[in-house]
């Protein structure tokens, strides 16, 4: 019963066209995706309802993804769905740091597309 | 890209229409290996072409029968006429996908059908009397997950499934105390996994399956290339997971031996064993049995007297709970807040449990309607198909069996008076048969039913005719379609000249309205003459408990449903206040509210700001306008007695820690009185 419902995702990234080239590849992937600019205009999407997962940028204005990931986590009914964290930064042991910062998966940016629905896939399924 | 769209449209089709060709050709036996290298070729340059236009199920589709193709031309798997059969139905398949159709179904019964021809063609070898191919690989992989693991959105099942699907395998499970399923409910992960595995994926693939675990919560050694593992974290696994001392190779060697065993016990394919270690007892039972039995869907039923007085228990539960943290918080005791802070988790989890006990597939209802269409077009002798879609949605119970009566009512409205007579749909140029569809399905918290039938649909002259003469409107008013349609659920509006059998005057569209509100859901209608109607219904999937906010306003305690609110803050006095029109600004937008404290006639301080809570409900918002922003509350809602009956402010209350009541407001209302100012 679960595989007919559409799987949600709130994708958070200050750069227009980076979210929507991330939008469109979630949506041709067959999931809702609702998008927000920064932080805390993200904020509104955890009001208790259903979200399936949480891509979001690193740096952004006004909450950055460090910030909106420990308030995505306090709250009980997010606290166990998948969190990408998109950054520039290139780090050796990004599953150590993932592993602290209690999210998913860091994933590089620039990204390739394929390896993306990749990571977003072995995520979600 | 956009553009090229209706190219890559028009090139696919002649395309197909080539490939069908082909097909048909090949089963009147033309030249064999000429064809099926086309029909390879095709295939291919589909899936490319699919792929760069966005049509992911065109180009899953086009794989399955490209790798068919390959290995037919490769005469590894031989041609049949079941084989070209199935290869025609995937072209319709194709040729409706880009047209968008819907063929979820059949495409997966054709994917299934593509992968059978393909493992028959791979259990040749398998059956061959080899003791080892050479392609195979075995490896260890152990796996000891972070205690937290679950709060990174993990689950180390599905790594164990997923090693599971790629060969045989040996799973040795060294689990604590806690069972796994206590582990899971408590999101503390302390079960570590030995897994021997053979099979014929390549390390790197098998690597890959841990793309989100760290190096040190996982090993993947490559037992033919024994230097391919970090020894640091075997010898610190078995350690850990062995109070006496093993030896490594030896234990190692054993199981790999165990699972090669398996492989040449031709009698029974066996693929896999498991084997459970628990930590305290050095004895290892097999209860790999035990735990598929477990995960079995068999249902039972329980009188429904039974889960109420669960539920009720729940409630109480989850007041006391909260009660208890409140207390708890004045002593600032460390080890008592701790325990408290588990009691409340279970609680939690207690809570959602008994919530799933009441749900029940909407399907139960919806099958019911099958039935009551088929008698009621022989009635009324029209012809109607009912399509059903999204049966497995869950929702509570008690909302079944409320929202009964009204669905039937609008099947019935739909039947009745929507749909048209046989000859009358001929001459406007439909089709004979009335199709009338239910479909089901989530959106956040909400369950979405809808209604939707291809007749007449409302005929809205007529309903501003009767609405004139009923004075809801004055001759000359402009009004919307949105308006109009909210006058047919207004008592005692009917537009109906005779009082009809079927549908009757008894239950109209005004009661429909009113039951639903009192299970917190809503009604919308779109109509399009002559094209049909469209009703929405949207429903809470459960009752009873619900997360809300408590706000203050004068002496009294308010609550509002948590996921209606989109935000709160802080604003002056003046700004709210003191403008001519109550609107706010609030982002980029007019936001209109309501002050409760003048609704309520309680006196508001000049001097201190109010708070303003953003509702949001169905992608309307306004404000609402208190004193105080108190908290959270998981609210357990009762009906109000009697004595409320006639106000129409608040839909229920929920007795708080301290005893008091407080009241939760009917969002729904408050945003009418807004509307109709």
């Amino acid at each position: 019963m679960e595989e007919n419902r559409k799987k949600r995702i709130v994708v958070i990234e200050d750069f227009n066209t980076s979210r929507q080239i991330i939008k469109k590849t979630l949506e041709n992937m067959g999931f809702i995706v609702d998008e927000a600019s920064d932080g805390r205009e993200a904020l509104m999407y955890f009001n208790g309802s259903r979200i399936d997962m949480v891509i979001t940028d690193y740096n952004m204005p006004n909450m950055n993804g460090a910030e909106l990931v420990q308030y995505v986590r306090q709250k009980e009914r997010y606290k166990y769905i998948p969190i990408f964290v998109l950054s520039t930064e290139t780090s050796t042991n990004k599953q150590q740091k993932a592993k602290e910062a209690k999210i998913t998966a860091w994933v590089k940016k620039p990204f390739d597309i394929q390896d993306f629905k990749k990571l977003v896939k072995r995520a979600l399924d | 890209m956009d553009e090229y769209i209706n190219s890559f449209i028009d090139e696919t089709r002649e395309m197909l229409l080539a490939l069908e060709e082909d097909l048909l050709n090949l089963e009147k036996g033309g030249d064999e290996d000429e064809i099926i290298q086309n029909v390879f070729r095709t295939m291919h340059t589909l899936k490319g072409a699919a792929r760069m236009y966005g049509f992911e199920n065109m180009e899953s589709l086009t794989h399955e029968f490209e790798t068919l193709y390959d290995q037919i031309r490769n005469r590894q798997i031989a041609l049949s006429d079941e084989i070209i059969d199935t290869t025609l139905r995937g072209k319709d398949v194709l040729a409706g996908m880009l047209e968008n159709k819907e063929s979820g179904k059949q495409e997966k019964e054709i994917i299934e059908s593509v992968e059978r021809y393909l493992t028959q063609g791979q259990e040749k070898p398998v059956k061959a009397p080899v003791n080892k191919d050479s392609e195979s690989s075995s490896f260890l992989i152990l796996l000891s997950p972070d205690k937290s693991v679950f709060e990174r959105g993990l689950d180390p099942n599905k790594i164990l499934d997923e090693l599971k699907e790629m060969g045989r395998h040996k799973i040795i499970i060294h689990e604590p105390e806690q069972s796994w399923d206590a582990q899971k409910a408590n999101k503390i992960c302390e079960t570590s996994w030995e897994i021997y595995l053979q099979g014929k994926h390549k390390l790197e693939e098998v690597k890959d399956v841990f793309l989100f675990y760290d190096e040190e919560e996982y090993t993947v050694l490559d037992a033919d290339v024994p230097s391919s593992f970090s020894e640091a974290f075997i010898r610190s696994f078995f350690q850990k997971n062995y109070r006496e001392a093993v030896d490594i190779e030896r234990h190692t060697l054993e199981n790999f031996r165990e699972l090669a065993d398996l492989r040449t016990d031709d009698g029974q394919m066996q693929r896999s064993t498991e084997v459970l270690v628990k930590e305290e007892n050095t004895g290892s039972e097999n209860q790999a049995a035990v735990r598929s039995k477990n995960s079995s869907n068999s249902t039972i039923n329980v009188a429904s007297k039974k889960i109420d007085d669960l539920m009720n228990l729940v409630s109480s539960l989850v007041s006391s709970t909260a009660e208890l943290k409140v207390l708890a918080e004045v002593h600032k005791d460390y080890k008592l807040n701790n325990a408290i802070e588990n009691i409340d988790k279970i609680t939690k989890q207690f809570r959602n449990n008994a919530l799933d006990l009441r749900l029940v597939p909407i399907g139960t209802l919806l099958n019911k309607f099958n039935r009551h269409v088929r008698d009621l077009s022989v009635e009324l002798n029209k012809s109607v198909s009912v399509i059903i879609e999204g049966q497995e949605t869950e929702i509570d119970k008690t909302i079944l069996s409320a929202i009964e009566k009204p669905l039937l009512h609008i099947i019935r409205n739909s039947i009745d008076h929507g749909i048209e007579s046989g000859e009358e749909r001929i001459g406007k140029g439909k089709s004979e048969q009335g199709v009338l569809k239910i479909t089901a399905f989530y959106t956040g918290a909400n369950v979405v039913i809808q209604v939707q039938d291809d007749g007449r649909g409302f005929d809205l002259g007529k309903i501003k005719k009767t609405a004139i003469e009923k004075g809801y409107l004055e001759h000359d008013q402009q009004v919307s379609e949105k308006e109009l349609l909210s006058f047919v659920m207004e008592p005692g509006f009917t537009t109906s000249d005779a009082i009809s059998k079927v549908s009757g005057r008894g239950f109209g569209m005004d009661i429909v309205k009113k039951e639903l509100n009192a299970v917190s859901g809503s009604i919308e209608i779109e109509t399009e003459k002559d094209l049909g109607t469209f009703i929405t219904l949207k429903l809470p999937a459960t009752l009873s408990i619900i997360d809300t906010l408590m706000i203050g306003v004068g002496k009294s305690t308010l609550l509002l449903p948590l996921p209606e609110i989109e935000y709160c803050y802080q604003e002056t006095w003046e700004n709210i206040y003191s403008g001519e029109n109550d609107y706010l600004k609030y982002h980029d937008m007019m936001l209109p509210f309501i002050s409760l404290s003048s609704k309520f006639n309680s006196e508001s301080d000049r001097e201190k700001d109010e708070m303003v809570v953003v509702i949001n409900k169905y992608d309307k918002k306004y404000g609402i306008i208190a004193d105080r922003v108190i908290g959270e509350h998981q609210a357990v809602i009762k009906p109000l007695g009697e004595l409320f009956i006639n106000q129409p402010y608040f839909s229920g209350g929920s007795v708080m820690v301290d005893g008091e009541l407080a009241l939760m407001l009917d969002t729904n209302y408050l945003f009418s009185q807004l509307a109709m100012n």
